[in-house]
């Protein structure tokens, strides 16, 4: 009996351990074999997908030159929980050399995003980006006053000496707008995108494509190693290289030469249709504009006069003045109202219909053909070029004769735009008859109206790149030519080149007349004084006053004049007379591309006296 | 028991009869242990000593735990039946002074500190508090009031327990209440236990239901059990009675929910299903759930490796086992528990000493409680009441309070053949 009762009470005891470890034992099975959410749950939490960067895709010139490049630079980064109460901004912005104010206030966006949540507390967040080798070792020295603050390596965009900031682009870091666009491609927050130029333009061939890396993070977010070795990883594939038609030696030739001059030069390779060069100025510079001050920098770019983020190259307009005469001149020859060889005795001044009084700029002697013409530059025969042409032209109207006389200008590759890339390209302008009717009503206007045209001013306009090429069909004399090209190579693809059809139908003779006069212009005429010893060197020069300001200064040359290799424009804005300032810069120029370097003292003289020049306005300077 | 020499040991080489089961399981379950703490404490990024490491540290206890097991087994069987109240005392004494000197370790002021040394006198007083209740219960006959007792009983429990609560370790505490259990083997009516079974239950449905619903239910209860007497001797004022003190307990339960910490009632609230799941908690559960099967294999884990499961090495020690180890680990982990616990229970049947016996199933009664209540918490099927897995927790002082517990229960068995006049 009382065994018994023992026995029960036993039991009764060990019935409650095996209750209980039953219990326990269905949890385990209910956890580990019946309930799958946890199964994947414990690696969804350690694999993390992190992002590898791809090495972006260098910039060449035609010969394999490096003019952007990939840097070693540092960012300052934050970890929160290592982190002193308040950072000391102060000391910090004199280590960085950065101003107080924008030190604070990335701090303070940094703690905003700690606050609510945006940035770990746990991670590394870069505070400050992009911080050059000097920078970096200045403050690598000081970083034990800041907690939590280190430097990590990281790549930046570093252009050579001179580079064409317009060309190029920059660097900038994506913002919200422009992130809804690009998230779906592979960017986030952070990245740095091309901004304007050949940076923005062909900025998915020169990233390259993120790789994957799987790592493995502990439960504060801190890498704690390779998951499954790497295996599953996929490496980031580099940018393609790009080479630019630039020839960067002539480039930077170009640009110091614009030193304290405000204006473009365009250089180009009419029997490729390549452009050399593409200087416009005042410019920035790259490396400032993605350095540690870049905020301030860009403010002080923004504000400056004269606009330095306008590519007076393939976005300024301008009155193409004298320059244009060769064109109209051939635009007339071409409709056989007028011939090379016909003079015309200019009287100083210019009658229109009894009305108008126009005066010529020089005092020469008469012009017996089209070719003395270009040398003097003469105001009232090229008038009288246009008036022929467009009463000659006439068909049922005087609107219709303009038109095709329009047309004809367009046929030099005006009133469009060139190239085959997106770059901030202007189309220029040719009025239309619809323009004059609307101005003046319909019929109620006659040629003489815009005889002005006829000299390369009125409401002609035309880019530096506009007057390169249509020089380079004059350079080539009509046969074989190419549409201005930018980029020579991507990656290992080469770049075909488009050749231009609508020439208009011009003789041989003719071309050859009006080059003569270009030739007589350098060595005798408006541009006197320019001429290249040993090399044949011509060009038009252009002089488009200012009724408040000095004139523009304006030069078309190519060399040699045989067989031209190069065709340069060059504007420059406030220069004075075209054969003052730039005819120098264009033969120096044409001298240094095809020689490798100016020789002669005299020529010396002249590359110290055009690089000294200083040409920008009061305010300006 | 009236005769001291009838726990002499008398065999020439005493440890043959040390009860190999016991033992073996005993060394068994601590080797684990330490195998469990490298793995749970491995971490790449801190390098420690080599005397830092925890599984060393931990083996380090092992061998310390030779000197007090030593002197166990030299000593006397009758000598723990003798000091048993000076024992309980003197960890009485204890606990009262770590209060006043101890070291505030987790918010529970539980603790001496000895330069890299700490003790927590609590667990200790397990042991002692479990050689008292032995030693009131063996000292009553069977025709001692029962309420006498009980009142002895309830007595001895309560004062460590309350000790314990005012040190602010109210999982610790718990452990005495469960020593309680031991009572089942005790000449004792059974329907005091199915009060007891009764009164939890109250107490969970008061935390989930209206207390007026629970009031009814509790009432209707009660109507059932006078239905009852009429067909069974049942004495109808025990019932009454019974059933006027649950209402009120109905009632007292919510009440003091409203006075518990914050953390405890969530702790609370997540085992019932209120609101969802503390994230420490869904760390173990996942840790745990991603074993599957057969488990990640030894010191594969990432869930503790990485420190997502909290007290990894301590407390939710048993969420790397069931990482690394799977079901087929863990389930084997828990039956050598259950093996140990049941072979305490068989052991202590076969003791013709009452204290002898009532001793191993209070100490049946804490290791259940322990695995119990540790091993649910991983798995979120208790609330998370911060009590190790005995002898497999890292940690100097529950180890050797578990190992002194186990090797004096192997001490008294040892001499169970010499107590024959006893029982």
């Amino acid at each position: 009996m009382m065994e018994n009762a023992a026995r029960r009470r036993a039991s009764i005891f060990l019935g409650l351990v095996i209750t209980l470890f039953v219990l326990l034992a269905s949890q385990l099975f209910n956890l580990q074999v019946l309930d799958e959410r946890y199964h994947a749950a414990a690696e969804e939490n350690v694999v993390k997908q992190r992002r590898t960067e791809p090495v972006r895709g260098e910039i060449y010139d035609r010969h394999g030159e490096k003019i952007a490049y990939n840097i070693v630079v540092y960012d300052l980064e934050a970890l929160y929980v290592a982190m002193e109460e308040d950072l000391d901004t102060e000391a910090l912005a004199e280590a960085l050399g950065m101003p107080l104010a924008e030190v604070q206030e990335r701090y303070d966006t940094y703690l905003e995003g700690i606050n609510t949540g945006t940035i770990p507390k746990v991670r590394k967040y870069p505070i400050i980006r992009a911080l050059d080798t000097t920078t970096s070792m200045r403050l690598r020295e000081q970083l034990l006053d800041f907690p939590g603050l280190s430097l990590s390596p990281s790549s930046r965009r570093e252009y050579v000496q001179y580079a064409p900031a317009h060309l190029l682009g920059y660097m900038g870091e994506i913002n919200k707008n422009e992130l809804k666009e690009y998230t779906t491609k592979g960017y986030r927050m952070g990245d740095y995108i091309g901004r304007g130029g050949i940076e923005s333009e062909f900025e998915y061939a020169l990233r390259g494509i993120n790789g994957e890396a799987y790592i493995i993070e502990d439960v504060y977010g801190a890498e704690r190693g390779k998951y499954e070795e790497g295996a599953n990883d996929i490496q980031a594939s580099p940018g393609n290289d790009l080479y630019l038609t630039i020839d960067l030696a002539l480039q930077q030739y170009a640009r110091s030469l614009m030193e304290n001059k405000k204006g473009a030069v365009v250089a180009i390779d009419p029997r490729t249709g390549e452009i050399l060069t593409l200087v416009s100025t005042p410019d920035y510079d790259l490396s400032e504009i993605m350095g540690v001050n870049r905020g301030e920098y860009f403010r002080s770019i923004s504000n400056a006069p004269g606009n330095p983020f306008l590519d007076r190259t393939l976005a300024g307009q301008y009155q193409p003045g004298s320059t244009f005469k060769t064109i109209s001149a051939l635009i007339a020859l071409s409709s056989r109202t007028w011939s090379r060889d016909r003079g015309y005795v200019c009287q100083y001044v210019y009658r229109l219909s009894g009305q108008t009084v126009l005066k010529c700029s020089h005092t020469h002697e008469p012009s017996q053909n089209i070719g003395q013409a270009l040398m003097h530059s003469c105001n009232p025969y090229f008038w009288e070029v246009f008036k022929k042409c467009v009463y000659g032209l006439r068909k049922e109207s005087y609107a219709q004769a303009l038109d095709d006389w329009g047309n004809a200008c367009r046929s030099f590759g005006l009133d469009t735009t060139l190239l085959d890339i997106g770059m901030a390209e202007s189309k220029g302008n040719v009025p239309r008859s619809s323009y004059y009717d609307g101005l003046y009503g319909q019929k109620r206007w006659a040629p003489t109206a815009m005889i002005s045209l006829g000299i390369g001013q009125g409401e002609l306009l035309l880019t530096p790149l506009q007057m390169a090429f249509s020089y380079s069909i004059v350079a080539n004399r009509g046969q074989k030519v190419f549409y201005p090209s930018l980029i020579r190579q991507i990656g290992q693809n080469h770049q075909g080149k488009r050749e231009y059809k609508d020439v208009l139908d011009i003789s041989g003779r003719d071309y050859e007349a009006v080059i003569d006069g270009m030739r007589l212009a350098v060595s005798s005429g408006t541009a006197k004084g320019n001429s290249i010893p040993g090399i044949s060197f011509g060009g038009k020069t252009g002089t488009v006053e200012k009724w408040d300001q000095p004139s523009h200064s304006m030069f078309v040359g190519m060399a040699p004049l045989k067989e031209p290799e190069i065709v340069i424009v060059v504007i420059v804005e406030n220069g004075g007379a075209g054969g003052s300032t730039a005819a120098p810069i264009a033969s120096l120029m044409a001298e240094k591309y095809l020689r490798g370097s100016v020789l002669g003292p005299d020529r010396k003289a002249l590359e110290y006296s055009i690089k000294t020049k200083n040409t920008l306005t009061w305010d300006e300077k | 028991m009236r005769n001291n020499s009838d726990y002499r040991i008398s065999s020439e080489r005493p440890l043959r009869l040390m009860d190999p089961a016991l033992t073996v399981l005993y060394l068994a379950i601590s080797i684990i242990g330490i195998f469990v703490i490298r793995s749970a404490s491995m971490d790449q990024e801190v390098v420690l000593e080599f005397w830092e490491e925890p599984h060393i540290r931990q083996i380090v206890w092992l061998f310390i735990t030779l000197i007090p097991a030593v002197v166990i087994l030299a000593m006397d069987g009758a000598f723990f039946f003798r000091m048993a109240f000076p024992f309980y005392v003197f960890s009485l004494i204890l606990l009262i002074i770590v209060m006043l000197f101890g070291t505030e370790i987790n918010g529970a002021r539980s603790w001496f500190r000895f330069g890299p040394v700490a003790l927590q006198p609590s667990e200790f007083a397990k042991t002692s508090t479990s050689l008292a209740v032995a030693a009131v219960c063996a000292s009553f006959d069977q025709d001692v009031p029962l309420k006498t007792l009980l009142r002895n009983v309830v007595a001895v429990l309560f004062l460590p327990f309350l000790l314990v609560v005012l040190q602010g370790d109210f999982g610790s505490a718990l452990v005495f209440v469960a020593i309680g259990l031991c009572l089942i083997r005790e000449n004792i009516p059974l329907s005091l236990f199915f009060m007891g079974l009764l009164v939890l239950l109250v107490s969970l449905f008061a935390l989930v239901m209206k207390a007026w619903a629970l009031a009814l239910c509790v009432l209707g209860l009660g109507l059932v059990g006078l239905l009852y007497s009429t067909v069974r001797r049942v004495p109808r004022r025990m019932i009454i009675i019974s059933t006027a003190a649950l209402l009120m307990w109905s009632q007292i339960v919510p009440l003091t929910y409203n006075f518990l910490a914050p953390h405890q009632q969530e702790r609370i609230n997540v085992v019932l299903g209120k609101g969802g799941d503390d994230w420490n908690l869904l760390q173990s559960k996942i840790a745990i759930g991603s074993g599957k099967l057969t488990g990640k294999g030894y010191a594969k884990g990432t869930q503790t490796k990485f420190d997502f499961v909290p007290e990894q090495n301590t407390d939710f020690i048993f969420s790397t086992v069931g990482e690394e180890g799977g079901l087929l680990g863990s389930v084997g982990l828990l039956i050598l528990f259950a093996l140990l616990i049941g072979r305490i229970v068989v052991v202590a049947e076969r003791q013709r000493s009452h204290f002898s016996r009532t001793y191993g199933y209070a100490i049946a009664s804490i290791l259940l409680f322990h695995v119990f209540i540790n091993v649910g918490m991983t798995m979120g099927l208790v609330p998370v009441i911060g009590i190790p897995l005995p002898l497999i927790s890292y940690g100097g002082s529950s180890f050797l309070s578990f190992s002194i517990m186990i090797i004096l229960f192997i001490r008294l068995d040892m001499g169970r053949k010499q107590s024959l006049a006893l029982s």
